[in-house]
């Protein structure tokens, strides 16, 4: 027994004197790095959503904005588009739609539409961020 | 930070607060890295393994029940990464041994016993007993010996019965020891007492 606790003792003395062994240089920087670049991809899915969504809305918006000045310079009867065959026809459904929707119930419609949009991103987004 | 205790650091990380991981990883890097290196003998493995280790605690905190340590915890997430890491080696053909960095300097200290070596020495030659030792071996007397582990620390961390350590530990203690007693006599003439 005495012989068992002096080697333990001998054994405890010997990994003490032999001590830990360290990892290279940066370890802990490059443990980091990994570490937020697991926890990134969570984010990264509203980021690039984000995007995406600024930019359809800007194209929309825009052909948004161009039919409504479309059909306001029909009502009146100025036209601001050139008078090609194309322009023609587009101008021709525009002044059939105007026939039913005013440009005013037009224009509360298209913001309704985005406002809905961006609750439903935002939802979505809030929803995204409590579940990680 | 370095005063904070395991569980408050990690209800800072699981509050959104993941850069606090970071303490955790300094507070416990060289012995998830001692744990590793003993288990894989190579450096670069080893380092690996470690990251790996701290990569998985790190996704595991959120499920982590404060029942069990978390240091327990964490190195028997590293030695199991340091046992797979091991196995996939072994069905390799070629396996690359392990040798220490420090060679001994000369022998002048001949016929005197291990206390009276440079520190390096027996560095040297305590490692080298080590390595005579089985992976799991080895990692098993660090974590007892070094790391003063309990039998019971030691059955949660490799999943072996409590019986089946005690044995382990005894016949690598007798190994080691013979071991050194062994490199002490052939290489220096040492008598190890």
């Amino acid at each position: 027994m005495t012989n068992l606790i002096n080697e333990d003792s001998q054994m405890r003395s010997l990994l003490n004197t032999l001590g830990a062994d360290e990892p290279g240089e940066g370890f802990t920087d490059r443990v980091m790095g990994f570490i937020s670049q697991a926890v990134e991809p969570a984010a990264r899915p509203f980021k690039l959503r984000k995007g995406t969504l600024l930019l359809y809305g800007i194209i929309f918006l825009a052909s948004q904005l161009l039919t409504v000045v479309a059909i306001l310079n029909s009502r009146s009867g100025v036209s601001s588009v050139p008078a090609t065959d194309y322009n023609g026809i587009i101008n021709g459904i525009l002044a059939d739609i105007s026939q039913f929707v005013s440009p005013e119930l037009l224009i509360i419609a298209i913001c309704l539409f985005w406002i809905l949009f961006l609750l439903d991103s935002l939802i979505k987004r809030t929803k995204l961020l409590k579940h990680n | 930070m370095a005063d904070k205790t395991d569980k408050e650091i990690v209800t800072l990380v699981l509050s959104g607060k993941p850069a606090e991981f970071k303490w955790i990883v300094d507070r416990y890097r060289s012995r998830v890295y001692t744990i590793a290196n003993r288990i894989l003998r190579n450096r670069e493995d080893a380092e690996e393994a470690a990251q790996d280790a701290f990569i998985s605690c790190f996704r595991g905190l959120q499920g982590f029940q404060w029942d069990s340590g978390f240091r327990t915890w964490l190195y028997r997430i590293a030695y199991n990464q340091a046992i797979s890491r091991l196995r996939e080696h072994k069905s390799l053909p070629h396996v690359q041994s392990y040798e220490p960095e420090h060679e001994p300097v000369g022998h002048s200290v001949r016929n005197s016993g291990l206390d009276k070596l440079e520190l390096e020495d027996k560095r040297y030659y305590i490692n080298k007993a080590l390595m005579a030792l089985d992976e799991d071996d080895a990692a098993l007397v660090t974590l007892y010996y070094y790391e003063e582990l309990s039998v019971e620390e030691l059955h949660e961390i490799t999943g072996l019965s409590r019986s089946n350590i005690k044995v382990k530990l005894f016949r690598a203690r007798r190994q080691m020891l013979d071991e050194l007693q062994d490199l002490l006599k052939m290489e220096t003439g040492i008598i190890y007492d």
